[in-house]
């Protein structure tokens, strides 16, 4: 109930008026959804009638102008036979015959001509229909009035086509040992024949679907792909049976279809549209291309709107709640009050809260990364159980990569998909492009992709964030796993399946499987080794101790794999969250599902430059404060949800994360007054305790940082050389001293973030990848695989573009 | 319809007020339903009269091509 009444004493009972009220506001609620009900199916029927009138309209048109030609034709025979009455007949009958029989595969058009059946501008006329819309041309010729299905049956070759190789073949499109090979692979990895042909490239998807539409009996989409839809089924129904209708002729509907319907759902369509349908195949692209411009804007409302509508309280799309914002004014106003009642003594008060966050932070982190370094805290495989998996029982795998005017990773990026161990034909590549990235989307289209991979344009909206563009990506998805790829990302090659065999030893709840991140260009300068030793640590000792104990897990911005029906039952990424990876960590453990780490690395280039990197780890340090804020709506909630341990893990993996940078630059300027002025005031923090406490912390703990961050170092070096890849140089440990000077730039991003936070908290602060050209040797490195085969040559034109 | 009272409730008056404005809308959405209804069915039938003139032009007219071609085919 919406109306608030006022209260007085004696007046009607609050729980009857209720009823009362809500039962009133039933009855009005009803006829107003039966007058939208009303008005929506009226609109449906009036733009069927008006599409009839207008299809009936032109066809009169049509004939018109055909019968005006009739007329015309036969004047002209007439003047024509009188002039040329007195000269020798050029074409007898028996010439005709004789063309006829030179001709041996006439098709069902010309047969119909030649036997009187239709006229050529009829055949015209239903041609120009099918190139348009598409369909069977027997069918539209019934359609339009043309001929009688009676008088058609005749010229309908054999209904039963046979196999799909076998027809190929025998029609041309492939030849005998193209079938043979194709089934071959078929045989190994499993699939269908025709996406194992496509993979292979043995055919073009046009003509393979020509060909799938002959064999079941149905037509191909028009070569022009128009829409001309009066009606639209519901976005629901459309995606449940994948299909879209496309046209209406006089008495049917034209619907496209990816594959072909069963009987029963066949029958179910027409229920629903009543009037019988017509299916039509279209291929994969084509299928996209009237999904977005018939449901575009349910999927755009769908990738930005959805989680925000459905679970508000898990989104970001709120910054701050009123509680929050009353709860941090009760605390700026007791902290003020403190401070003009006992200046120092507040003082004192919150260094000691701090000094004991600090604390616990610290041991808790210590105790994550122990746990991490121990046997099992993540999966491992070796390449003989890689190379045992049967392929043929492998899903089909779907890989999103979110681009944003990137066009000079491209060749890069199609090399490291290549190069991934997985069958072709059961993966399913979807590249998202922003409706404002020409360049990357002109250079897309003109190149020859293989069919797997799918060109999505994510429409111009806010916000406009990588979550959106994944969540765009994923309506449509096929695959039972879903990844996330950057474009520059160099994922191992038997990555993918290193995963499936994860999900395979986990129990049921492992929904997410996180891959290792570090970076190919970690000797490139001072930079990009400090990034590299924080990684190291993070993923390959962090990660897999929180897997350990069984905590929530922020993870990392690319190669998590997700089982894809559970990501589409928490409603994916959030859009407004700009660490959407992070939170969706959380949310996955909110809901009772795990993730774990697997032993192996993605690639990825380090930022290479001090404001570069600022940009990029405040939209991190952003996106934990939001991840935070969320989580925290309600703290008893959440400690309900997940636990004790999983509450304390949660603060010190997302609050330590933002707060810590935020805090230190006030210890460190004490700690210079002190050593270098011994100002008075600064032993008045540190009475006693406090100060053997923070004295721990600044040795103990700035040593433990560092060495952690060595540690995870030495942790991939060591495993690198295992495995015969020297990436990484030892060389690189010496420059764990100076990782203070890498703290004070986190510090400057923090508090980036936090205005932000406040100014522009959604704003996605772009980073410039391609910044580092390697070298040919370096990434035969990396791939394992000779210089000259290696992946890519870097292309020309400016380096770097921003990024998501 | 009346409604119990308790030592601390709604004013009487305002929730009546509610509930009245409540049935009227809803009578109003009512008539308005069936007002579109009717008018609808009216201008339905005349479109699909519109609809069977225009078969049976386009069928005569067909009749008349498919004449024309015999001729011309003999």
């Amino acid at each position: 109930m919406n109306k608030r009444f006022k209260l007085r004493l004696g007046g009607l009972s609050i729980r009857a008026s209720k009823r009362r009220v809500n039962l009133a506001l039933k009855h009005y609620t009803e006829a107003k959804s039966a007058l939208e009900q009303q008005r929506a199916e009226q609109l449906t029927l009036n733009k069927r009638i008006d599409n009839e009138i207008n299809e009936l309209q032109l066809r009169i048109e049509e004939t018109h102008a055909r019968i005006a030609q009739l007329e015309h034709q036969r004047l002209a025979a007439v003047a024509s036979a009188a002039a040329s009455a007195s000269l020798p007949n050029a074409a007898t009958p028996a010439a005709v015959a004789a063309n006829q029989q030179a001709q041996p595969l006439r098709r069902m058009g010309d047969m119909l001509i030649d036997d009187g059946k239709i006229t050529q501008d009829q055949l015209q006329t239903a041609i120009a229909r099918q190139r348009r819309y598409g369909g069977r041309l027997g069918d539209i010729l019934i359609d339009m009035g043309f001929i009688q299905p009676e008088d058609l049956n005749p010229y309908l070759g054999n209904q039963d086509k046979g196999r799909l190789g076998d027809i190929l073949v025998s029609s041309g499109k492939i030849t005998q040992e193209q079938l043979d090979k194709a089934l071959a692979f078929q045989q190994k990895s499993g699939g269908l024949l025709g996406d194992v042909l496509l993979s292979l490239k043995m055919i073009e998807p046009g003509d393979l679907y020509r060909m799938i539409a002959t064999q079941n009996n149905i037509g191909r989409i028009g070569q022009e792909l128009s829409l001309d839809t009066p009606v639209r089924l519901p976005e629901s129904v459309a995606r449940e049976y994948e299909i879209v209708v496309i046209h209406q002729y006089v008495n049917r509907y034209l619907v496209a279809v990816s594959t072909p319907l069963s009987e029963e759902d066949a029958s179910k369509i027409e229920a629903l549209l009543q009037l019988p349908i017509e299916q039509v195949l279209a291929t994969k692209d084509e299928m996209e291309y009237f999904w977005r411009e018939v449901y575009g804007s349910e999927m755009l409302h769908e990738s930005t709107r959805r989680l925000a509508d459905e679970q508000p309280h898990n989104s970001a799309h709120t910054t701050f709640t009123r509680p929050q914002l009353g709860f941090t004014a009760v605390l700026g106003a007791v902290l003020v009050i403190g401070l003009i009642w006992s200046f120092w003594a507040t003082l004192l008060i919150v260094n000691i809260l701090i000094q004991l966050f600090y604390f616990t932070m610290s041991i808790f982190k210590f105790w994550i990364i122990l746990l991490g370094s121990r046997e099992g805290a993540q999966f491992r495989f070796t390449d003989e159980e890689i190379q045992a998996m049967d392929e043929r029982e492998l899903p089909i795998y779907t890989i999103l990569v979110p681009m944003y005017k990137e066009a000079q990773v491209i060749p890069q990026l199609l090399t490291n998909l290549e190069n991934l161990d997985y069958p072709k034909a059961k993966l399913d590549v979807r590249l998202l492009i922003e409706e404002d990235d020409t360049e990357t989307r002109e250079l897309l289209q003109s190149m020859d992709l293989p069919f797997y991979y799918t060109i999505l344009v994510v429409p111009d909206s806010l916000p406009k964030t990588k979550p959106k563009a994944c969540n765009y990506g994923l309506i449509r998805a096929r695959g039972e796993y879903v990844v996330i790829y950057d474009a520059e990302d160099r994922p191992d090659p038997d990555q993918l399946k290193k995963v499936i065999a994860t999900f395979r030893k986990c129990p049921e709840e492992f929904a997410c499987i996180q891959a290792k991140l570090n970076y190919f260009n970690s000797t490139q300068n001072w930079l990009t080794r400090w990034f590299t030793q924080e990684y190291s640590m993070w993923f390959e000792l962090l990660l897999p101790g929180i897997m350990r104990l069984d905590v929530p897990i922020p993870l990392g911005g690319t190669s998590n794999h997700f089982k894809l029906s559970v990501l589409k039952e928490l409603n994916a990424w959030d859009p407004y969250n700009v660490t959407e990876d992070a939170d969706l960590g959380i949310r996955l453990y909110k809901h009772g599902y795990k993730t774990a780490i697997v032993d192996s690395r993605t690639w990825e280039e380090a930022n290479s430059r001090v404001g570069n990197w600022i940009r990029q780890r405040s939209r991190w340090i952003k996106g934990y404060m939001q991840t935070w804020l969320v989580h925290m709506r309600n703290p008893f909630k959440l400690w309900r949800e997940i636990g004790a341990k999983g509450f304390m893990g949660f603060q010190v993996m997302i609050l330590a994360t933002p707060l810590l940078p935020l805090l230190n630059p006030f210890f460190w300027v004490m700690m210079i007054l002190w050593f270098g002025w011994h100002f008075d005031f600064i032993p008045r923090f540190f009475p006693g305790t406090i100060y053997y406490l923070a004295s721990v912390e600044l040795y103990a703990g700035n040593f433990l940082f560092i060495f952690s961050n060595v540690a995870g170092v030495y942790w991939v070096i060591h495993e690198l050389e295992q495995k015969r890849q020297q990436v990484f140089s030892y060389s690189l440990v010496r420059y764990a001293l100076l990782t203070p000077i890498y703290w004070v730039m986190m510090s400057i991003a923090a508090v980036k973030a936090a205005w932000q936070l406040i100014t522009k908290p959604f704003y996605w602060e772009k980073t410039v990848h391609g910044l580092h050209a390697p070298e040919e040797a370096e990434l035969a490195e990396l791939t394992g695989l000779p210089a000259e085969d290696s992946l890519i040559h870097q292309p020309g034109g400016k380096p770097g573009t921003p990024s998501m | 319809m009346r409604t119990r009272r308790s030592l601390v409730g709604y004013r009487a008056k305002e929730v009546s007020r509610y509930v009245h404005l409540l049935e009227t809308a809803q009578e109003s959405l009512q008539s308005l339903l069936e007002k579109e209804e009717a008018e609808f069915k009216q201008i339905y039938e005349e479109k699909w009269e519109h609809s069977l003139a225009l078969r049976e032009q386009l069928k005569s007219l067909l009749q008349q091509e498919r004449q024309l071609a015999g001729e011309a085919g003999s």
